[in-house]
């Protein structure tokens, strides 16, 4: 028996490799999908180099090298281009293309150039191993996860795309109504619909990611918004407030889902067994429950929101700016998003209760009635 | 009163009045993985190999995680040692498909961030991009193993008698449970991050090609998948990791009784 089982594991993660190297291969030859020009580099050869030295102590090289690509598609295919491609060695924007690289070229006039690398053949393998491992850990839980999280990705592309045709209205609504949705379809994935549990995680979800939004809007607009500073949000083509506010919210729903799921699941369980539980209890084990949750859930949004401005914060501390700044202008606004996170993950503890409850109180006077 | 202090003091008071000594516990938690970010992020700066601080770094966030949920010292022991361990495996996937993709550092897209900044700095921006990649996923990892290992704790103490095989059983249908509910706070908390690029990209009408090998929406889609795939592999490592502890445990104990 135990046998058998191991045989299989082994046979599905050889399934899920032949998948990913198939993927892998397939990403390489298909060229022809796109319109863009693609072309394969044949040979490399180096040019020159030279040391790069700045005021603040940094002192790297720097490198010229001459590429030839072989074009693989449009009405160009298979004529063989040159064009010279510099480089560093600290790699922040630029990069040194080697033999058999597939890369994107651009065209200005009569030289060509190269524009972007072809990324979907690296990626892609990865997705199918991740989906892969899910299946095989979960089984029929993880099909209904993977199908949960690309509803609620088309349901992100498309809240994109109707904040870009309604002109910008405001943001913050549509991410609003997105986070209504996507919460609902995420609990009847995971929990069904007909279940009173979704309807009470819902409930709390939406209770605590108001009053934590609500909490921020209010501390911005009584310290009159000291210390933040929303024109250092990257990639901001429009108001900046609607757009933290919306990535603030987005970004605490699932650790809230996660945590309320946890607690009203417990509590609900308890009171299957003690009908007749009263307020009192239901806050001892809710605490406990929480307690042991909201700590971690906060570390994890922290991490999430903060990692991704580590090469930017030493890119800072590099180009001789102090701690101060550095912190200012990179991690502040994660820091504010993170601690109006961890106030709505503290709060679904007692607005879990006080639903539950609720709840409870109402399914008691149902039951008196009817005896 | 700045935003960050008034925020704070408010978590403070609602961390203590529902969480009591252990919200406080949380409270100081987030202090103490912030001040660990940025002694990291300075001693990377100074030149430290960028290495060795992601590993000390790393393994001190997990345990900052770990000791935030204040659990007993069994699931404590058990949840570090199995979030120790994902984190080495998902190094190993880290490691190669950074070299591969090529997708560290900026793009045209953070020009207006880089506006009089010189990016020839003596350090290696594929080396920072795994670190960023592999410390964004620390914090669910370890939330996901001191769940599980709380959860077949819990199991054993109402059920002493629980044969290992039925261990395994209950630990994989509760694991599931929390591993549903975890991969949502990822893939959210990705999302957040991901929303001003997409609608950037959206305004400068990218084509869907151009999207998918763009540099910022693969480095974006990998530190998702590294943080998934973590979550994933916790269910079974942690699991096993609490087998091997009551062998162990029951090795110690009859050696007692002789």
């Amino acid at each position: 028996m135990q046998q058998k089982n191991t045989s299989h594991i082994i046979l599905k993660f050889l399934v899920v490799f032949v998948l990913m190297v198939a993927s892998f291969f397939l990403l390489r030859n298909n060229a022809s999908w796109y319109q863009e020009p693609i072309g394969e580099v044949t040979s490399v050869k180096q040019l020159s180099s030279q040391t790069l030295q700045d005021q603040y102590g940094n002192k790297i090289k720097q490198h010229d090298e001459r590429v030839r690509v072989k074009i693989l598609n449009t009405e160009k295919k298979d004529q063989s281009i040159s064009f010279k491609n510099t480089y560093d060695d600290a790699m922040a924007i630029t990069q040194p293309l080697h033999r058999h690289d597939q890369v994107f070229l651009s065209k200005s006039e009569s030289s060509w150039g190269l524009k972007n690398f072809k990324r979907d053949t690296f990626w892609v393998p990865i997705l199918i191993l991740v989906i892969g491992v899910l299946l095989i850990t979960t089984g029929k839980a993880g099909m209904m996860m993977t199908i949960s999280l690309f509803v609620n990705v088309t349901f992100f592309i498309f809240t994109i795309y109707l904040n870009l045709i309604t002109k910008d209205a405001n943001i913050f609504w549509l991410f609003i109504l997105f986070s209504l949705i996507a919460s609902a379809v995420t609990l009847m994935f995971v929990m069904g619909a007909k279940n009173r549990l979704t309807w009470t995680v819902l409930l709390t979800v939406m209770t605590s990611t108001t009053i934590a939004m609500l909490i921020g809007v209010l501390v911005f607009n009584v310290t009159n918004g000291k210390g933040l500073h929303f024109e250092l949000m990257s990639f901001i083509t429009q108001l900046p407030q609607p757009m933290f506010l919306s990535m603030t919210l987005v970004g605490v729903l699932g650790a809230v889902m996660d945590e309320a799921t946890d607690m009203i699941a417990t509590l609900f369980s308890v009171e299957r067994e003690h009908p007749n539980i009263g307020l009192k209890e239901l806050l001892v084990t809710g605490r406990h429950v929480g307690q042991e949750i909201f700590g971690a859930l906060s570390n994890t949004l922290f991490l999430i929101f903060i990692a991704e401005q580590i090469p930017m914060a030493v890119l800072y501390l590099r180009n001789g700016n102090n701690w101060g700044f550095t912190y200012t202008m990179n991690l502040s606004l994660g820091m504010i998003q993170t601690l109006i996170s961890a106030i709505g993950i503290v709060l679904t503890v007692p607005a879990g209760i006080f639903w539950v409850w609720i709840l409870h109180k109402r399914q008691q006077k149902k039951a008196g009635i009817q005896s | 009163m700045s935003v960050l202090m008034m925020l704070s003091v408010i978590l403070f008071v609602l961390m203590l009045a529902i969480g009591g000594i252990k919200g406080i516990g949380a409270f100081i938690s987030l202090w103490i993985s912030f001040a660990i970010m940025v002694v990291m992020i300075v001693l990377i700066s100074f030149q430290f190999n960028a290495f060795w601080v992601l590993l000390i770094g790393g393994a001190s966030l997990l345990t900052v995680t770990v000791l935030s949920a204040s659990a007993d010292e069994r699931t404590t022991a058990i949840a570090l040692i199995a979030s120790l361990i994902v984190m080495f495996i998902l190094l190993a996937v880290i490691l190669p498909t950074e070299q591969i993709t090529i997708a560290q550092g900026f793009s045209e897209e953070n020009s207006e961030d880089l506006e009089g900044l010189s990016l020839a700095i003596n350090i290696d921006f594929g080396t920072l991009g795994i670190v960023a990649a592999l410390l964004a996923t620390l914090g669910a990892i370890a939330e996901a193993s001191v769940a599980i290992a709380t959860g077949i704790g819990e199991l054993l103490n109402s059920k002493p008698s629980l044969k290992n095989k039925d261990l395994i059983d209950v630990g994989q249908v509760l694991g599931k449970q929390i591993i549903g509910t975890a991969v949502n706070t990822v893939l959210f908390g990705f999302l957040a991050d991901f929303l001003s690029l997409a609608v950037l990209f959206n305004k400068l009408k990218y084509s869907f090609v151009e999207v998918i090998n763009s540099k910022l929406f693969t480095s974006s889609m990998l530190s998702l998948l590294y943080a998934l795939l973590g979550v994933i592999i916790t269910l079974p490592i942690t699991i096993g990791i609490f087998l091997l502890y009551q062998k162990h445990q029951k090795v110690d104990y009859n050696r007692e009784e002789l």
